[in-house]
């Protein structure tokens, strides 16, 4: 029996998700280097600080780029009204059984979507103000690195979440990234309007 | 900590400002170009070259006319938010004195401190289109080199009034007494606990020196509370994901059918 392929994602919606992937890790382990001094010895991975802070910033435009990018690219449904909640979503990770009745995107995704762009959003104008830091005046920029900071705690968190359900968590999910496809089976499951109705 | 402290008696200053010359001259620091402020306060502000400054201030007292003499420079907190901010480590430290002293070798240029200090100290030597500047962050030192051989400050050395005097830490309470009898405010930065104390005639502000001087609040925010819970915070978010695997386990919609689509 051939399994029935359905497409979720386009190879430019992929391609803006790689890069935004690859960025973000790239800048999560230059940006740590200098979150403390404990993990210090991280921007050796880059051969030290100066090379690490360069590749940061010129990272954080790739990744401030594609936050916009991608946003743009799923807007439709990240805006479209579902009848799923966040309790159906938290209760459809803990339940095997129970499936949120999602459409393209189940309220979680949608609440990581929006967090994704305006975190986006905040790191790179924080990020921007932290590379030229004499623009703003002093008691302004004080807050950008606090910001800096306190946004990228949030993102790690979240992407973290994001990472785990698109891969482990539900498995078929990493095949979005890689073929753009899902199984009739997974798109059923998993966002069964969307199914119903665009598919 | 058997500290020392720079004891400033504002009332014996007489704005000669041979501190800031003598600090150019031991540090080897470069002159900065002056600009008429209407006071004989010169150079206009403190900078990578300038450790130090005499600040003239004119108030009005009971409708006379008030000459104060601050200083702004370095005040060596020992709660210092230059220290707080810097993420390099080693790259400011305290020594047995009491003296923050930026380690320019190891300083990155990241200016966290320059935006991290209560009395806006520390001060960035760009990189210009020309390639001078050596892109990292600049203060005065409490001359360590000079401690370190036995000498005192080269401001407190050349200070011909006695208004700069370097003395023990724990002669400040002593000190305090005699200048409270004088009608004299001291001013050692509260809970920071600067190694250069103040002994004022008028209010703080009037000597361009912060009422309540504290680390800033963004800057506390920042490395005191959301550093250390960010870690906590990120810890716990893989433990939860492991935790969510091991006990609740990936949702597989394919489980039903074996292997699933995989034919």
């Amino acid at each position: 029996m051939a399994e029935i392929l359905v497409k979720r994602a386009s190879p430019i919606q992929r391609l803006s998700h790689w890069m935004h992937m690859v960025s973000f890790i790239i800048l999560a382990l230059s940006g740590l280097g200098l979150y403390a001094r404990s993990f210090f010895g991280l921007t050796g991975l880059f051969g030290g600080v100066d090379m690490s802070r360069t590749i940061h910033h010129y990272t954080g435009i790739v990744f401030f780029a594609t936050t916009f990018i991608i946003f743009f690219q799923w807007a439709h449904a990240i805006t479209a009204r579902g009848e799923d909640s966040l309790v159906d979503v938290v209760r459809s990770y803990l339940d095997h059984d129970f499936h949120a009745p999602a459409g393209k995107l189940n309220f979680g995704q949608k609440l990581f979507a929006w967090f994704a762009f305006f975190g986006g959003l905040v790191m790179g104008l924080t990020g921007f103000a932290m590379w030229f830091p004499f623009v703003l005046g002093r008691g302004l920029q004080q807050w950008m690195y606090f910001l800096h900071n306190a946004f990228f705690v949030g993102l790690m968190l979240f992407i973290l979440v994001h990472l785990y359900l698109g891969t482990f968590g539900n498995p078929g999910s990493w095949r979005i990234m890689v073929s753009g496809t899902v199984t009739k089976a997974w798109a059923k499951a998993h966002h069964p309007k969307w199914d119903a109705e665009e598919v | 900590m058997a500290g020392k402290m720079i004891l400033i008696d504002t009332t014996k200053c007489t704005g000669c400002r041979g501190c800031q010359v003598a600090c150019k001259q031991w540090n080897s620091l470069s002159a900065v170009a002056t600009r008429n402020l209407g006071t004989h306060e010169n150079p206009p502000d403190l900078a990578y070259n300038t450790y130090t400054k005499i600040i003239f201030s004119e108030v009005e007292k009971n409708g006379e006319l008030a000459w104060y003499f601050g200083q702004h420079r370095c005040m060596h907190c020992e709660d210092a938010g230059c220290m707080k901010a810097c993420p390099v480590p080693g790259a400011i430290t305290r020594d047995a004195n009491g003296a923050v002293v930026i380690n320019q070798d190891l300083c990155t240029g990241c200016k966290y401190c320059v935006f991290g200090c209560p009395f806006n100290v520390p001060r960035y030597d760009h990189k210009n289109a020309e390639g001078y500047g050596v892109d990292k962050a600049f203060k005065c030192t409490l001359c360590f080199d000079r401690l370190a051989m036995g000498e005192q400050p080269a401001c407190t050395k050349t200070c011909p009034t006695g208004a700069l005097f370097f003395t023990e830490k724990a002669k400040l309470p002593e000190i305090a007494s005699s200048a409270a009898q004088r009608g004299l405010k001291v001013y050692d930065g509260g809970s920071l606990k600067t190694n250069v104390v103040f002994l004022l005639r008028g209010e703080p502000e009037e000597y361009g020196l912060p009422a309540k001087p504290a680390i800033p609040t963004p800057t506390f925010l920042w490395r005191t509370i959301m550093k250390p819970l960010g870690i906590a915070a990120m810890v716990a978010g893989i433990f939860g994901v492991i935790a969510h695997y091991s006990y609740v386990g990936p949702k597989d919609i394919e489980e039903g059918d074996g292997e699933g689509g995989k034919h």
